[in-house]
């Protein structure tokens, strides 16, 4: 039970990370690398000012902003100086290195001592039950445990709900219209690059929100934890597509988040059985195929017998 | 609105399923969950405990400090977050039943008994109420006539669970005959109310019997017939008297020993340590080990263990105690082999001085096959060498593997997000002792893991991970051993073998754990020394023969290379270099030698390997995790090639060819 406590509210928390990485790849068709910097951008910002004491709410909400920050570099170099999409994004992303390096002022920050949300977890976990582990079908709960992911299933819907609601905007609107046709967009007069700027901005700003309290979760930053996060994103995003068919806004939104849910649990499932060490990215990547391809291949299975009359007619 | 529900079922179903499989993977916790509805977090909760012991004797008090002991390691400590009630029969029956009546009554969430007559008393009161019990100090459980059973250790009643201590008699009594060869009549005065003494006396007959000794017999009811019982058998002949687990009689050990000095013969038991008392010798079990065991048992169960799937097993952590001056003036010949004098943890010489001595261990009092797990972060040489080095070091190991402990390897392959998962799993699956590998391994390990010791390698600074203070003063149960690289010693190297080197340069990795901080400390150590350091940053595979090359290019008298790992894979950059611009090159990586450094001087993995494997075997032979300090392995590899160095343009002095570990070609 706690293996899947656990494996729930980091698929949850790295939903954020998922989200973002759909604002960028999907909405805008970017696949923007400063991910990697900007998820360790925001643990680091986070997790310098809870060492100094800040309530965790404005520092989380900080390395949020430094994340959209770092995003809005990114847009700038790729729109303002027309440099390719991907180059910008690697360029920042390696930037951030030393960005990150200097904000933490060496490569790792343990958060052991800190008040962090956490702890705020852990408190509302103590008065749910009184500090008693709360028996969930039968299993016994650490309540902070429960807690933790109730708390991240609330950020994840909070922030799912926000994007929609946001991208129902006229603003919003505009922006997935300039993902979507570029020149329509210009033609009708509208400000492509400052669209594009702002998605990029708000993209990172989702994955350094994720990267913070993914710190705050496992109790400290480090210069290496956002190594290999665009790709677990992407796999979120894809696998939430092939889940649910995206096709409406809100479905992709809540689909991604499924995706990042069901991938950790996926590799919480390998964890588990214990497979053999140098074989867990293989198992990864064979998890994130059969999500790719079972989808279709059902629909396949389904439709065959509809198809078969089909060149009779 | 409908449709697109639909759409969202796939999703959610394949999420159930997959819920549905690690939940099924871990029906053995819930199982122990059902039968304790109220197993407590040590955190945020106070747990009412009542331990009922059955007379004030100093084994029985040994046997209470080990527990309370035990208990405090698992994290509960009376006062804080243990409430907890101690009550002593002293020795009187009827009152231990009234005492363990009102111990079940009361709203207690375990009850702790020493002694087997305690075990008796409480188990008898408790069938209504079965709350939890854990008992200690009881030779024989499955003859106490409290449920267990002899030929199945698993059978017994669920609420219950404890260890066995029977005394090692055989042995006492092959030990008395070794002494004095010529042995033959043994008298032994006990209590016959007493179901751990007459299991005892039962099993000295039998032992007798193979021994050719004649045991002679002499019961009694209360500690004060001691006296009278032991001089009759003096009186009868017996050459020396034996002491079992006698509670009556232990209480009057000093009588029962006068009486013997009265007849010049000799005391020996089976319950150290009687051997201040005038006892000859004592060969049984430590109490306070026996205590401990049962204490760390008493703290899972209150963490949550389940009583009821532990099998009752007998333990023996098994100490000898002589006395020399006992023998002095005794009717026959005692001798004390050179080899039983090695093995005493007590010794006291002929002059009736005691002799300090140092602690013999059993390397797995507890009898238990230890799960370790060892979770690397990612793969890399230094913590492929450690691991070689931890191999190594198992094999010479006492334990054996698939007895004592069952060793489990993963790695998160550098994803820090599958950290917390591989933790996860491993305490699912049941591990009692965690390896972490490399700082964020243990610092996910220092978040996850509360109730089992941790011992982490291939740590650079567990102060900065947050493990504790100092290496002395840390959390209570994480210890290990950090890999500090040797940076003093390489310039007291330096300057005694190269004095004429001021000007030193490197390269560091900004961008890798560890690199920086090495980096920075080398930098404060080379200007305390009076020496000058370059340093070049890398940040990538790419880049490390352009900045080799612009390190050379610097005004620098040689390259001093600290270890991190992307110097050390691309060591050879930095050879190619060095060797262009004809410049001297000293590694601080043990390892490079055959990647062309000239001399290499650095901290020896394999040792720390070697060191971590006998830190995890002190855990396992009971050391508490607390008082094991942070440990710096102290093999330092220190090696030099001549050839290299001529590659290099560098002259190695004939001395540090003399003082090196290996010279190679």
């Amino acid at each position: 039970m706690t293996l899947l406590l656990g494996a729930l509210t980091i698929g949850l928390i790295l939903s954020l990370l998922a989200l973002g990485v759909l604002v960028s790849f999907r909405i805008f068709s970017m696949p923007d690398i400063t991910t990697d910097g900007s998820i360790t951008l925001g643990a680091s910002i986070a997790a310098v000012l809870l060492v100094k004491g800040v309530h965790p709410v404005p520092a989380t909400l900080a390395g949020a902003l430094g994340g959209a920050v770092a995003g809005t570099v990114t847009g700038i170099l790729h729109t303002r100086f027309r440099i390719n999409a991907l180059l910008s994004g690697i360029l920042v992303m390696t930037a951030l290195y030393s960005v990150n390096l200097h904000v933490m002022g060496r490569s790792n920050v343990p958060l052991m001592q800190a008040r962090t949300l956490t702890s705020y977890g852990d408190r509302l976990g103590e008065w749910m039950s009184a500090g008693r582990p709360l028996p969930v079908l039968g299993w016994p709960v650490a309540p902070s445990d429960a807690a933790m992911t109730v708390l991240a299933l609330g950020g994840a819907a909070l922030a799912a709900g926000a994007l929609y609601a946001f991208f129902r905007t006229q603003l919003g609107t505009a922006m997935r219209a300039t993902g979507d046709n570029p020149q329509m967009m210009r033609a009708l007069g509208g400000n492509v690059e400052r669209h594009i700027i702002l998605g990029l901005a708000l993209s990172n700003g989702f994955v350094a929100l994720s990267g913070a309290l993914l710190a705050q979760y496992q109790g400290f930053a480090d210069a290496q934890m956002g190594i290999g996060m665009i790709v677990w994103g992407l796999a979120s995003v894809i696998i939430g597509e092939a889940l649910t068919g995206a096709r409406s806004l809100g479905l992709t939104l809540v689909g991604t988040i499924m995706g990042s849910v069901l991938f950790r649990l996926l590799v919480a499932i390998a964890l588990r059985w214990g497979l053999n060490p140098n074989d867990l990215k293989l198992v990864t990547a064979g998890f994130v195929f059969a999500a790719l391809v079972l989808p279709g291949l059902l629909q396949r299975l389904r439709s065959r017998p509809r198809h078969h009359p089909a060149p009779a007619s | 609105m409908p449709s697109s529900l639909r759409r969202l079922t796939l999703g959610v179903a394949l999420i159930l399923a997959a819920a549905a499989v690690l939940l099924l993977s871990d029906l053995r916790s819930r199982k122990s969950a059902s039968t304790l509805p109220s197993s407590p977090a040590p955190q945020g909760r106070t747990a009412r405990v009542a331990l009922l012991q059955h007379a004030s004797q100093a084994v029985l008090d040994q046997g209470r400090e080990g527990l309370l002991a035990g208990i405090r390691e698992k994290g509960w400590f009376p006062g804080t977050n243990l409430d907890l009630r101690l009550f002593n029969a002293e020795g009187d029956m009827a009152v231990a039943q009234t005492i363990a009546r009102q111990m079940c009554a009361d709203d207690h969430d375990l009850l702790l008994t020493i002694s087997t007559v305690s075990l008796q008393a409480v188990a008898n009161a408790n069938q209504a109420a079965r709350r939890k019990h854990v008992f200690a100090l009881v030779s024989d459980p499955a003859s106490a006539g409290v449920g267990i059973h002899r030929d199945d250790p698993l059978n017994h009643p669920a609420h219950l669970a404890g260890y066995g201590t029977m005394q090692p008699i055989a042995e006492a009594f092959a030990l008395a005959r070794e002494m004095n060869p010529a042995l033959a009549r043994v008298g032994v005065v006990w209590n016959a109310a007493e179901a751990n003494s007459e299991a005892q006396v039962k099993l000295a007959r039998t032992v007798c019997a193979g021994l050719g000794i004649e045991l002679l017999e002499s019961t009694v009811d209360n500690s004060a017939g001691v006296a009278e019982a032991a001089s009759a058998l003096v009186a009868r002949g017996v050459e020396a008297l034996w002491a079992g687990g006698d509670v009556t009689v232990l209480t009057a050990a000093d009588s029962l020993i006068a009486a013997a000095r009265k007849g010049r013969i000799p005391v020996f038991t089976v319950i150290p340590p009687h051997v201040r008392r005038g006892a000859l010798f004592d060969l049984g079990a430590d109490y306070f080990e026996v205590g401990r065991l049962a204490g760390n048992l008493a703290g899972e169960v209150l963490n949550g263990r389940n009583p009821a799937t532990e099998p009752i097993r007998n333990v023996m952590p098994e100490i000898l105690t002589l006395n020399e001056a006992a023998a002095a003036d005794l009717q026959g010949t005692w001798t004390f082999t050179p080899a039983m004098r090695e093995r005493a943890r007590i010794l006291i010489n002929a002059r009736g001085v005691e002799e300090p001595r140092k602690a013999v261990r059993t390397p797995n009092p507890g009898g238990r096959n230890w799960r370790i797990a060892v979770v690397n972060y990612v793969e890399s040489a230094p913590v492929e060498e450690t691991l070689a080095g931890m191999r190594e070091a198992w094999k010479r190991s006492p334990l054996v593997e698939g007895r004592d402990y069952t060793l489990s390897y993963r790695s998160a392959q550098g994803d820090m997000a599958a950290l917390g998962g591989i933790f996860d799993a491993v305490l699912t699956a049941g591990a009692d002792l965690v390896v972490p590998l490399t700082t964020p391994s243990l610092q996910v390990a220092l978040q996850k893991v509360r109730t089992i010791p941790v011992v982490f390698s291939v740590v650079a600074n567990p102060v900065v991970a947050g493990a504790g203070t100092s290496a002395t003063n840390h959390l209570p149960m994480v210890t290990g051993v950090t890999v500090e690289p040797p940076l003093a010693e390489a310039l007291q190297m330096l300057q005694t073998y190269f004095p004429e080197y001021r000007r030193l340069g490197t390269l560091f990795c900004p961008t890798e754990a560890n690199s920086l901080d090495v980096q920075r400390a080398f930098e404060s150590e080379c200007r305390a020394r009076g020496l000058t350091l370059e340093s070049v940053a890398v940040n990538g595979p790419t880049e490390l023969s352009d900045a080799a090359l612009a390190l050379m290019a610097r005004p620098i008298d040689a390259v001093v290379q600290i270890s991190d790992n992307l110097t050390s894979v691309g060591f050879n950059a930095i050879t190619r270099a060095a060797r262009q611009a004809r410049r001297p090159l000293i590694s601080l990586n043990s390892t490079t030698l055959p990647l062309g450094a000239p001399v290499s001087f650095g901290r020896d993995y394999n040792n720390t390997g070697e060191v971590t494997t006998e830190v995890i075997e002190r855990v396992i032979a009971g050391e508490d995790p607390a008082r094991i300090p942070f440990i710096v392995p102290p093999k330092i590899f220190f090696s030099a090639s001549p050839a290299n160095a001529a590659a290099v343009g560098m002259t190695l002095p004939p001395a540090l060819l003399q003082a090196v570990d290996r010279v190679g070609p």
